[in-house]
């Protein structure tokens, strides 16, 4: 899902623009074949190692990984904000720091100090744009409980509520998923009887009949 | 299909059409005959019926105002701008219920401006009914958060003024979700839904959703013109609603759009034909450009325990003139629960990691605040271009310094509250030509002179017979906080002057 299109000269000046020194710069811009290996790469397989670090998954602590079965990858791409071509310099200029591995080749903890050191911008001012950005589309989705975070809706879009529904309850996280209302704590929307919990509450203090 | 020949046809059920429609039907007569006036109130966008039932909802609203973050809100929504509502009940279903009426200095602004009447005497029983009908007060003193209450202190011992801040907002069970664009599941906030919207169906308004008004047909006569009836649209079929008054209460963006695409504004748009000009249409729009300044703070310890969402605030107001230009507006907020998707991206929240993790399941927002200062009368102004866009202009020097100097004193006080750490956000270097902002009013400005207003103090176009603007688009200057509660009162005023000169026997 590319943002925008790169032309190969732009692609050839960001290759360079990570790299201290005009020579380094230099010999990579006149150096066609490492060019052809970084377009190879997956978009989709730098997100999903992107988005692994960023909300790490353990066992009995879920994360992003978890959800990798229920296609979370493909929701964070639609809308990204970030081009293909920005995102395998972003995988490729782990190079620089281990060299002849890009990002997603890198085991956990050498991926964390890449990743320390695009934050700090040791690797560019735009490489910490990229990952910032990145960063947010991903906490989004997941932080927005993604899959168990829309109710199916009938064809004038009125959401359809679980059968025996009496108090129009729209919340659609269950037990079933480990999500990110579960990892946060975050009950959603209010069931009926917290609903009426903080109207007892309410009542007390600023209730108008 | 509607009836298509009304005596009062009212374009826009946003924030001031429900409230013109509910008291013209009441209050108002037809002049010739006095019987009641047949009213129409279209709207472009969807209604969700239900007798109001604040702190429960009704069941439709309760079904369709999901809370859920899942994009379907910005259906109810012009181009997906959080400001440009489209469903009857506008903005006022979405907006943050923060009342800020009228200040003294407002009024000034108003007269200096344009040379308006509108004096606080003026609109003091129009202010009073809002204040009744949105309920609103101050939040009380149970649900406050211990940071809301060291901040208080702090800024008190300063020499500040800081004040509670009131809310409109009747039975709201703070359910946390209090936030644009997400309507309110249980009629609490206070909205024309659930205030006007009941008096206008009571009194036989036609309310006519899902219709877009294509534009006025407007008859020119040498250099005026007579508004006649308006072109919609509705379900894909095109047809005309004659009426003999018309009144647009469409929006800061919506009024003039409309108003332009009748034919009716400068020489130099872009789009159809002008045939009655009016130059100041889409011009001097004033509001609260996004200039940075806000300075977020982390505490070692929770400021507030969680228990309830969106509890309110306080704010400050800050003048170095005494004119009043340069109003810095602060907002402080401390302790208060977020959105999980709001809360990761917090300033104060680890990049990622174990750490984000832990951020996040331990509430680490509770232990964060921030005072944020906005230049409430600020320099610039917005206008919209001949080819429609909307581009900020003129000296912005007044507004960044205002708001550098706001900064400033938002960071002195958080430090004397002891915050662990402080951050402010980015002050861009300028402002031109395109600024976010919010609260714009001013695109069909009121005034006495039709050189550089486009209706006049009572409201009637300055250039075509029977055609009147009375939403925020005639409000001549920005207020000092949210324009929601005064427009309202505006536009109650509005109507009483409306009914004066046009609905009496």
């Amino acid at each position: 899902m590319s943002k925008k299109k790169v032309s190969r000269r732009d692609f050839l000046k960001k290759t360079g623009s990570g790299a201290t020194g005009t020579a380094v710069a230099l010999a990579s811009i006149q150096t066609p074949q490492a060019v052809p290996a970084a377009l190879d790469v997956d978009p989709a397989a730098v997100v999903s190692a992107l988005g692994d670090v960023l909300i790490p998954s353990d066992p009995g602590d879920p994360g992003y990984r978890t959800l990798e079965p229920y296609n979370i990858t493909a929701e964070v791409m639609k809308d990204f904000p970030v081009s293909d071509e920005e995102l395998v310099l972003l995988n490729s200029q782990a190079g620089e720091l281990f060299p002849g591995k890009n990002f997603v080749q890198l085991k956990e903890r050498d991926r964390e100090s890449y990743f320390d050191s695009v934050f700090a911008g040791e690797r560019g001012e735009e490489l910490r744009r990229t990952l910032g950005r990145i960063r947010q589309r991903v906490f989004r989705v997941f932080y927005k409980n993604y899959p168990e975070h829309a109710l199916p809706r009938d064809g004038q879009g009125v959401p359809i509520l679980p059968p025996g529904d009496t108090h129009q309850i729209t919340n659609p996280n269950t037990k079933q998923l480990a999500t990110g209302w579960d990892v946060s704590g975050f009950m959603g929307p209010l069931t009926w009887e917290e609903e009426q919990r903080r109207r007892s509450i309410v009542e007390k203090i600023d209730w108008i009949e | 299909m509607p009836e298509t020949k009304y005596d009062v046809a009212i374009v826009g059920a946003g924030f001031s059409g429900p409230i013109m429609a509910a008291k013209i039907a009441e209050k108002g007569v037809n002049p010739r005959n006095g019987e009641r006036l047949k009213v129409a109130l279209i709207e472009a966008g969807p209604y969700f019926k239900g007798a109001p039932r604040p702190g429960y909802g009704s069941s439709l609203r309760r079904q369709m105002f999901t809370n859920l973050e899942d994009g379907y809100a910005g259906t109810y929504l012009w181009n997906n701008d959080r400001s440009l509502a489209k469903i009857v009940g506008g903005s006022s279903l979405h907006w943050g219920a923060q009342a800020f009426l009228p200040f003294p200095a407002d009024y000034l602004h108003w007269q200096r401006e344009t040379g308006l009447d509108w004096t606080e005497d003026k609109l003091r029983s129009a202010v009073a009914e809002i204040r009744r009908e949105f309920n609103i007060h101050q939040y009380p003193d149970e649900i406050d958060t211990p940071g809301n209450q060291l901040f208080y202190d702090v800024a008190k011992k300063m020499g500040l003024d800081p004040k509670r801040q009131e809310g409109a907002r009747r039975n709201c069970i703070y359910c946390g979700f209090c936030n644009s664009p997400m309507m309110c599941k249980y009629d609490s906030r206070a909205s024309t839904m659930v205030t006007y919207i009941p008096v206008a169906e009571k009194n036989g308004v036609d309310i006519i959703p899902d219709t877009y008004v294509e534009k006025i047909r407007i008859e020119a006569r040498g250099e005026r013109g007579i508004a006649r009836s308006l072109q919609c649209i509705t379900d894909g079929s095109r047809y005309e609603i004659e009426a003999d008054k018309i009144i647009v209460t469409g929006g800061y963006m919506g009024s003039p759009l409309l108003l332009l695409r009748s034919g009716y504004g400068p020489r130099e748009w872009n789009g159809n034909p002008i045939i009655v000009e009016n130059p100041n249409v889409g011009k001097h729009i004033d509001g609260h450009p996004r200039a940075g300044g806000g300075v977020s703070a982390l505490f070692d310890e929770p400021m507030g325990d969680g228990e309830l969402g969106n509890i309110g605030g306080y704010f400050m107001i800050h003048d170095d003139r005494a004119d009043g230009e340069g109003r810095l507006l602060f907002r402080a907020g401390f302790g208060g629960l977020r959105l999980p998707s709001q809360s990761a991206l917090n300033t104060f929240a680890p990049l990622y990691g174990r750490e984000h993790k832990k951020f996040m399941r331990e509430k680490g927002i509770l232990r964060t605040g921030a005072l944020s200062p906005s230049v409430s009368k600020p320099s610039g102004r917005w206008y919209i271009d001949p080819d429609g866009k909307l581009l900020y202009g003129g000296d912005h020097s007044l507004t960044l310094r205002r708001v550098k100097e706001g900064a400033q004193i938002a960071r002195e006080v958080l430090e004397q509250m002891g915050a662990a750490q402080i951050r402010s956000a980015r002050i861009p270097s300028n402002l031109s030509p395109r600024t976010g902002g919010s609260h714009r009013v001013g695109s069909c400005r009121a005034g006495v002179d039709p050189k550089t207003s486009v209706v006049n103090p009572y409201f009637e176009s300055h250039d075509v017979d029977n055609l009147f603007v009375c939403d925020g688009s005639a409000i001549p200057r920005v207020t000092t906080g949210n324009t929601g509660t005064p427009q309202a009162s505006i536009t109650v005023f509005a109507a009483s002057r409306l009914i004066e000169r046009h609905f009496k026997r």
